[in-house]
């Protein structure tokens, strides 16, 4: 799938979430050619205990607008930029920190 | 049969059993044990797809996370038959201190000193252990309108193609 295909999915998600969930201090999106792939900040969110990132994953929704994949991890805000990534998802450095005002 | 997929179907037969617990008239705890079990299942089958050849991560703290999780797919709400998007994200926040209350049922994360549907456990300051099947969970009683709430919950996902 284009790439700008799944970066306006990933905007539309960030911006949408940030509406139903206004505890969201920043979205991530580390950028894949078949998946969305974003990181939620939350501050109420417990870290997790083994370090590593567990995305949930869901399946596209073109009837939605959402013709991508999409795997969602919510983390707390002392694991920005620290807690281990899924092996296929890239680094921390490879994350674009998307705008959700 | 993919991970996601089996692990759909193992919850949704714990869920089946726990039915069957309620009907036999069983001690309460027993069908706590398998509700856990099946959320449990389910929110780690949303960890992993089918084409994936690794298993979900064996984390027993997926429940409330994955809770969070559902608010941000802006589709499920529709898929799932809810009324509009906002009824939708209330309920799940409504239902997040049940659901971990629910989590921390697991007996790893309970210990010996907390509730949970498996093992009995110490109150300390009473000098008393307690029987799982001797306890009422009244915090969950499964009278309660967001057990009942929780339950339908996720009923409904485990019978949802998401």
């Amino acid at each position: 799938m284009p790439r700008h295909v799944i970066e306006r999915q990933a905007k539309i998600l960030a911006k949408d979430n940030r509406e139903f969930e206004p505890e969201i201090t920043a979205v991530y999106w580390f950028p894949d050619d078949d998946e969305v792939r974003l990181v939620e900040v939350i501050p109420s969110v417990p870290v997790s205990p083994d370090k590593v990132l567990h995305p949930f994953f869901f399946r596209p929704s073109p009837e939605d607008d959402l013709p991508s994949r999409s795997g969602i991890a919510l983390i707390a805000p002392e694991e920005e930029g620290q807690i281990i990534l899924p092996g296929d998802w890239g680094s921390w450095s490879d994350a674009i920190k998307l705008e959700v005002e | 049969m993919g991970w996601r997929s089996a692990f759909l179907s193992q919850a949704r037969s714990d869920n089946e059993v726990r039915r069957l617990l309620n009907k036999a008239g069983q001690p309460y705890c027993h069908e706590l044990h398998y509700l856990q079990m099946s959320a449990e299942k389910l929110a780690k089958a949303f960890m992993v797809d089918d084409t994936v050849s690794e298993a979900p991560e064996l984390t027993h703290s997926a429940i409330v996370k994955f809770l969070r999780v559902l608010k941000t797919q802006p589709q499920l709400w529709r898929r799932m038959g809810y009324r509009d998007r906002g009824s939708f994200v209330a309920l799940i926040d409504s239902l997040l201190p049940m659901a971990q209350f629910i989590q921390d049922l697991a007996p790893s994360i309970a210990g010996t000193t907390h509730p949970n549907p498996e093992y009995p456990w110490q109150i300390v300051h009473l000098q008393t252990v307690v029987s799982p099947c001797e306890f009422t969970f009244h915090e969950i009683a499964r009278y309660k309108i967001q057990m009942i709430k929780f339950d339908s919950l996720i009923e409904k996902l485990l019978n949802s193609e998401l």
